[in-house]
This record gives C-alpha cells, structure tokens and sequence, in this order.
C-alpha cells in the first residue's frame, strides 16, 4: 500500500473512532475543524496529551492533545460513581487521558488489520505532563487533525517518518 | 450463586481508572477482589504471594506487557487461571495470549454477564442465569 494512503486512513480510523466513542460513551458531539501538516515546525500542545506508538507496519506516534474543560468533562464522566480523593484528581485525570487514546486505538487497531497482517501493536498510554510543544526532529513530521466540542477541543497528532509525509503533501528535494 | 465460596480475583490494569470500574463490577458480582497490580512484573510478584483463583490481566501494560506477565506465572503456577483483557479484539493478541497459557478473554469495554460467564467458566462453575 502507498504511503500516502497509509497516513490518510490511519487518521480516518483515529478520527472516527474519537468520534464514536465520544459520542456513544460520553454523549459529546464532535466536528472537524482544520487539518494540517507536512514540515511544521512544532506540533503545539494542548493542556493534556496522551502519545502511543502504534507498531508494525504503521510504525507512528499517536498524539491525543486535550483542552483542559475537555479533559476535565472525560475524567468527571469515567470517574463520577468512584469516589476520588482530592489527592487522587491528577492522577486520574491523566489515567482519562491515557484510557481514552489507548480505548481508541484499540478500536483502529481493528479497522487497520489490512495495513499488517501480523497485527498492530501499540505501546502503553505515556502522559506529556511538562511538554508543550513536540518540535520537528530530523526525518519526522507532523499530520494533525483537530476536533472541536462544546466542551472544548482536542487535536490528533501522527508523527513518522519524513518518507511517510513526502508523499501525501507532496514535499519534494 | 451455587458456589458458596467466593472466588478470589487479582485485577491487573495499568489504568487506575479500569482497576477501580473492575473492581466494583467484580464485587457486584459476588467475587472478592484480593489483590490489585499495575505493571507485569507486580502480576508476577503478587500472584505468588496471594494465589488468587483467578487473575485478570490487561495486554498492553509498561514494565511487563501481560502476555510475558502471563507466560511467567504459568511457567511457575500451571494450575494458574487467568483472563485476559483487551480492547483490542485482535485475534493476533488473543492467540497470543492463549498460547501463553490465559484461558479466555474479555473485552473493554465491560459487559456485565461477558465478565460472569467467562471467569465461571474458566473456574469450572456453574453459570446461573443472572439479570443485569
């Protein structure tokens, strides 16, 4: 499969299964805003951000960056009947992020099987407590896609290779 | 339930999140949750301290993922009875885990009677019709 094609439909898949389970679990709505990417200088991030890497053939860095109303409405949603200590918010504030990236591509995984017979992989959730900004390494890029809600908005990272973004933005030299 | 004795269940998530929600629907159901672990290695550690009936395992875990986690209580406990959880619905995961010695599987997110059903059969118990 071309490259190009493989980044679009992995962010088809991600987007989508945000949505849905946005939408099927919590109730909220989402809309596409703008999409970007290609040599960016810096992926910005948002006030919580959950990253995976999803293996194999696909081989990305998956980036969930959430705006804190946002987050904090997931977190109340997950936790509300668990009676979380005052000491315990962050903790499981972070642990709503990371269940919600790692529920979602869990969900992809199953819509990319086509992309690896072998199976997908994907790491742990990993919280990006410090950092703001993913700047651009040698040889990696960006394609970033945001979401808005009511409750605030989110974006979706995927970081790979240069070769992998060459293709689908047309980058040349 | 026909079983008088409750079982005793080991929960083992790295999110703090799943090992709360899974706790209260294991105690809901009648099941005792003894111990709970975060990471592979913890698994491996407690298992040979509490020796639950029955351990719930995540897949995708730091430390030690759960399909290792899984192969190295077998390798000691072969009489050991675990379940694996994943949202994943991969068949790839799955058989690797059975391969590693899990008995069955249950997916994330958690369906009541899909979470009773499994853990009475892989404990050899009856399955009681239930209303949830």
């Amino acid at each position: 499969m071309a490259e190009k094609q493989l980044i679009i439909e992995v962010m088809a898949s991600v987007t989508k299964r945000t949505s849905d389970y946005f939408k099927n679990e919590f109730g909220i709505i989402t809309t596409e805003n703008n999409s970007s990417g290609g040599e960016l200088d810096a992926l910005v991030l948002l006030d919580m951000t959950a990253v995976i890497i999803m293996g194999g053939k696909i081989n990305l860095l998956v980036v969930f960056s959430f705006e804190e109303p946002l987050i904090d409405a997931i977190y109340h949603e997950m936790t509300d009947e668990l009676g979380i200590k005052d000491d315990e918010v962050e903790k499981y504030r972070k642990a709503a992020a990371g269940d919600v990236i790692n529920t979602v591509l869990g969900h992809s995984t199953i819509d990319l099987l086509n992309l690896d017979k072998n199976g997908i992989s994907i790491t742990p959730p990993r919280i990006l407590n410090d950092v703001k900004i993913i700047q651009t390494m040698k040889y990696k890029m960006f394609y970033a896609q945001s979401l808005q809600t009511p409750l605030g908005g989110m974006t979706i990272g995927l970081v790979g290779s240069q070769k992998l973004f060459n293709e689908i933005f047309c980058i040349t030299g | 339930m026909a079983d008088l004795e409750a079982l005793n269940v080991m929960v083992v998530d790295d999110s703090p999140i799943i090992i709360r929600k899974l706790t209260a629907l294991l105690n809901t159901l009648g099941y005792v949750v003894v111990k709970t672990a975060e990471n592979g290695v913890e698994a491996v550690e407690t298992y040979e301290q509490y020796k639950p009936d029955v351990v719930t395992m995540d897949v995708t875990m730091p430390e030690m993922d759960g399909i290792e986690a899984t192969q190295a209580i077998m390798s000691k406990f072969p009489e050991a009875k675990i379940v694996m959880v994943t949202s994943h619905g991969q068949e790839t995961m799955v058989l690797n885990a059975l391969k590693a010695g899990a008995k069955g599987y249950i997916l994330k997110p958690f369906h009541q009677q899909k979470v009773y059903e499994t853990i009475q059969k892989v404990c050899n118990r009856k399955i009681e019709l239930q209303f949830f």
